[in-house]
């Protein structure tokens, strides 16, 4: 229904016209012309005004109003400049903060992955249900079979990369540098949907080892290293032990599977040494990329028959691994990260919901304030839709301004949190400010403006005129339905951030639990080195045993050394081998053993150096070696699980027929792979059985570990000095890195929680000073009548106290409701923690009271006499 | 500048300007000031018609369908804005008049009645 608007020239000749007649009645009457005029125009009043009217009436002058309005409700802010200061800074770390893990989220978790087309690439997996295996790589010879066999897949390619695993010594231009590598077939980039930005990827051929001296670089190495040289393709380049021809550069982009490699070499050149090429040895990760049409759930069901065929076919090395598991790319890279992400992003937002709370309840007080001036306004006709409009807009205008410094400081923010986070959030340099995170902050922003100026609004809305004019200006707002409003106001703020505290309470917990859990081993004072022996140099498994066995030796001769020894692999970052081995039983046919937690590949000091007990038996040494007698050391928790009540040392394990290893002793229990991951199932055989040209030494000091930094560094390079050292840190600080993803969940969560915590202290602080100043009459009628400065006191805290226990009964319910969503996050803490919920109760109730005590020995100094005058 | 007179007169309640307008416009087509002054002169000087208040009234009615208008020419040919009812302008005359009954009527007993014990 279009009706056409009036115009406002039409309206204001019509206007003259009601004059003019009015005029000409009245000269009718025998008035002058002029006297005719004049008492016209004073009949009909303020024609000023009315053209007002008119014109508000319609609806196209909107944006005319606002033009007025928002220099006024500037004014009025620049007016109050205590209010507009404490509401811009609240809310510019309230959107701020939202803003920063906002912008994560949508880095991390919303922005498709740079690959074409990346939503039907997805990582494949072989499962073990029965052994409790969820998702295992895949055997070359297992990858061959499914690759011949699976009809899903537009493509399947497989790859190779562990962190700190590969490895190739960089010679060409300058300092030999340690490169991290990802084994790749000729089908990875294809499957991707990336192609190099300069030369080609793999061919076929280069598959087949022999023919496969080729690289393709990442492009921060070519830039960094070769000077971003165009020509580069087709050059060799040297590395240790050879050359590698270049024949292609990555786009700056491209950071897959991480951001650290610099190699990408065909998966033929894991030497066969290194990685056996056996049915029963898992090690290659398959990536696939689905048909189109096809769901994640066929593909997975058409690998479980095919896996399950082939567990059918080779009963020896695959019983039991007979389920395909299919899962999405992006979940394979950031699933870990979601849930922490998505609890933030809650916590966040709830936090800014009580910000939103308190400033609605201080607009509310300055509403109350304000009352009789609107009553007065409104009563001299402004319509109630334009207060309503000028509540909403100062409100606006806060939450812009808050939402401008927002934006300044939520880059800072999130960087925070991400160097807090270390390595523990993927994908973090995706992070950054884009379209969509300027659209959530500008609807967040004019939101929360919308939020807080309505309630004010609302209240002024339905304000009785006449009621608030005959009231005096103070004490027109004392009515029981405003108190209310903001009563429960405070009472929405208090739950909230009990229902925050909880939740950081139990996440705190749970970190402290992961703090203090025993590790297994001893920490302190113990200093790691990561090197990578430059194998071009030991190129045989007895040189190369031969020179650590030396470099060990030469360490643990260092004054203030006690002990020395190395590992493969870092304890707390998993990286255990998947061998199986077999328990020749004579009376009950033989076992398969397939250690949960793997196998740890170590030097006979690893154990007295990282302070692991010995339970039972001893630990292998270097005599045993010399007479041939090859023996391993099982975990407490092996030696249970096969040999239960038994002694397992002098037993043997076979790897196989042949090959037997005797368990020379049983070592405590280690959490191998994580402090948040219990303990499993392990053995350790000696490094002289597989020698391995990447290890961690450990060296156990008298002292701080640091202190012998350098001397260990010296002697090194005295062994020999083309020895790469890649990193060393004290063991503590590795064990403290382990566990930076929930320290970072945790921190963040406690910054939330105490942020809530604050707001509603100062909520309750508000609520209860204004409700004193507008008691101030009665108090001072009490205290006349005889009642003791400690009434005052316990009427104005009980008062604070009542509005406090009803928040924290309902923030408890709803925590006990909501806290069950974390409970995957969670380690060591049931999600309901009686304890956690008692400490967040109590210490909600003790700041509440803090909060109350301020306005409730105000009241409490209250002079009678001047109180009772007081209006 | 108000008379005590003028003072005196009684000040119209919210709607029911509304009312006397559709009322007046019974008698046929007639523009704001004569509207104004039919209210008044009926009334017997006792309502008091705030000019400015008649015209965004007359917006009002408008914009519901209630009354239409025309620019027209007065008796003493001056160039004027005619209003007048619609269908649906009529109907709600009958039904704004049956409410008004029955609202004075209860005033008015409930007044009485106080009268009465006082």
């Amino acid at each position: 229904m279009l009706k056409r608007k009036r115009k406002q020239s039409d309206f204001n000749s019509e206007m003259e016209a009601h004059i003019a007649l009015e005029a000409d009645r009245l000269k009718e009457q025998g008035l002058s012309e002029e006297e005719a005029q004049a008492a016209a125009r004073r009949a009909f009043g303020n024609l000023t005004r009315a053209k007002e009217r008119f014109y508000e009436s319609t609806r196209w002058q909107w944006w005319d109003e606002l033009y007025q309005d928002v220099p006024y409700g500037l004014r009025r802010l620049r007016r109050n400049p205590d209010f507009t200061i404490v509401a811009v800074l609240t809310l510019a770390l309230g959107i701020g903060a939202n803003l920063a893990i906002f912008t994560i989220v949508r880095g991390v978790l919303l922005r498709p992955l740079p690959y074409h087309d990346p939503s039907n690439l997805v990582e494949v997996y072989i499962s073990n249900p029965s052994h409790g295996t969820a998702e295992e790589s895949f055997s070359p010879q297992d990858l061959d079979d499914f690759r011949s066999q699976a009809k899903s897949f537009e493509s399947v390619s497989g790859y190779w990369y562990e962190p700190g695993m590969s490895l190739y010594t960089l010679l060409s231009q300058g300092e030999p540098t340690v490169i991290e590598t990802a084994n790749i077939d000729s089908n990875f980039l294809p499957t991707l949907g990336v192609a190099p930005a300069l030369g080609r990827g793999f061919t076929s051929e280069e598959n087949i080892h022999g023919k496969d001296k080729v690289v393709i670089l990442s492009n921060s190495l070519w830039r960094e290293r070769f000077g971003g040289d165009r020509h580069i393709i087709g050059k060799p380049i040297r590395i240790g032990g050879g050359e590698l021809v270049v024949v292609g550069v990555m786009g700056p982009d491209f950071r897959f599977p991480s951001p650290d490699v610099g190699f990408w070499v065909p998966i033929s050149q894991v030497t066969d040494d290194m990685i056996p090429h056996r049915r029963g040895v898992r090690w290659i990760n398959v990536l696939a990329r689905l048909k189109p049409g096809v769901s994640p759930v066929q593909a997975a069901n058409e690998a479980t028959v095919i896996v399950a065929r082939l567990a059918r076919q080779y009963p020896t090395t695959n019983e039991g691994w007979d389920k395909g598991v299919v899962e999405n790319l992006r979940t394979a890279i950031v699933g870990q990260a979601m849930p922490i992400l998505l609890v933030l992003l809650a916590a966040v937002g709830l936090v800014l919901l009580t910000a939103c709370a308190n400033l609605a309840n201080m607009a509310l007080a300055r509403g109350a304030v304000r009352r009789r001036e609107f009553a007065i306004r409104s009563a001299m006709g402004a319509g109630r839709s334009r207060l309503f409009r000028h509540s909403v807009i100062e409100s606006v205008l806060l939450a812009i301004f808050g939402g401008a410094a927002a934006f300044a400081i939520s880059p800072s923010i999130s960087a925070g949190f991400l160097a807090l986070a270390g390595n523990a959030i993927p994908r973090a340099m995706d992070v950054h400010l884009d379209w969509m995170v300027v659209l959530f902050g500008s609807a967040l922003t004019l939101l929360t403006g919308l939020a807080i100026g309505s309630v004010p609004a609302l209240r002024l809305a339905s304000t009785d005129v006449a009621e608030s004019l005959k009231a005096s200006g103070a004490r027109a707002s004392a009515e029981p339905a405003r108190q209310r409003g903001r009563d429960t106001l405070v009472v929405a703020e208090v739950s909230l951030a009990c229902l925050l505290l909880a939740a950081s309470g139990l996440v705190l917990k749970s970190l402290w639990k992961l703090v203090t859990t025993d590790p297994g081993f001893e920490a302190r004072r113990v200093l790691t080195v990561q090197m990578v022996i430059p194998y071009y140099k030991y190129h045989n498994e007895n040189l190369m045993n031969s020179y650590r066995d030396e470099l060990v030796r030469r360490v643990a001769a260092i004054p203030g050394v006690q002990a020395a020894g190395a590992g493969k692999t870092m304890p707390l970052a998993g990286g255990g081998e998947p061998y199986q081995f077999t328990i020749r039983n004579s009376g009950r046919g033989d076992i398969q053993v397939a250690p949960e937690g793997g196998i740890y590949i170590v030097t006979p000091g690893y154990f007295k150096a990282l302070g692991i007990p010995i339970v039972a038996g001893r630990v292998f040494n270097e005599r045993d070696f010399k007479e041939h007698r090859y023996g391993l050391l099982i975990s407490r928790s092996l030696a249970q699980k096969y040999w239960p009540g038994e002694d397992p040392v002098g037993k043997y394990l076979y790897l196989s027929r042949n090959n037997r290893l005797e368990v020379l002793g049983v070592v405590g229990d280690v959490h191998n792979e994580g402090l948040n991951s219990r303990p499993k199932p392990a053995i350790y055989i000696p490094m002289d059985l597989m020698s391995r040209i990447k290890f961690d030494l450990f060296i156990r000091t008298a002292g701080n570990p640091l202190a012998l930094a350098g001397s260990v560094r010296r002697v090194i390079h005295q062994v020999e000095p083309e020895q790469p050292i890649q990193q060393m840190a004290p063991l503590e600080q590795v064990v403290y890195e382990s566990i930076a993803q929930p320290r970072f969940f945790a921190v963040v969560m406690a910054f939330f929680g105490a942020m809530a915590l604050l707001l509603s202290a100062i909520g309750v602080f508000a609520v209860l000073s204004y409700s004193v100043r507008q008691r101030t009459h009665e108090i001072g009628i009490r205290m006349a009548l005889g009642a003791e400065k400690r009434d005052v006191l316990g009427m104005v805290v009980g008062q604070g106290l009542k509005l406090s226990l009803i928040g924290v009964a309902i923030g408890i319910a709803g925590a006990l409701a909501l806290t069950r969503f974390l409970a995957s996050l969670l380690y060591g803490v049931k999600p309901t923690d009686p304890l956690t919920f008692a400490a967040v109760s109590l210490i909600l109730i003790a700041v509440a009271l803090l909060a109350c005590y301020i306005p409730a020995r105000r009241a409490a100094k209250f002079d009678p006499m001047v109180a009772l005058r007081y209006e | 500048m108000l008379t005590q007179d003028e003072k005196e007169r009684l000040e119209l309640l919210q709607g029911t300007l509304d009312l006397l307008i559709l009322r007046t416009l019974i008698f046929g087509p007639e523009h704001g000031q004569g509207i104004a002054r039919a209210i008044q002169q009926t009334s017997e000087d006792e309502l008091l018609v705030e000019h400015g208040a008649l015209y965004p009234a007359l917006q009002r009615l408008e914009s519901r369908g209630w009354i239409s208008a025309a620019w027209g020419v007065s008796s003493n040919n001056r160039r004027a804005r005619f209003y007048k009812l619609t269908r649906s302008g009529r109907k709600q005359l009958v039904r704004e008049t049956a409410k008004w009954k029955r609202l004075t009527a209860a005033i008015g007993r409930i007044l009485e009645s106080e009268a009465g014990e006082g």
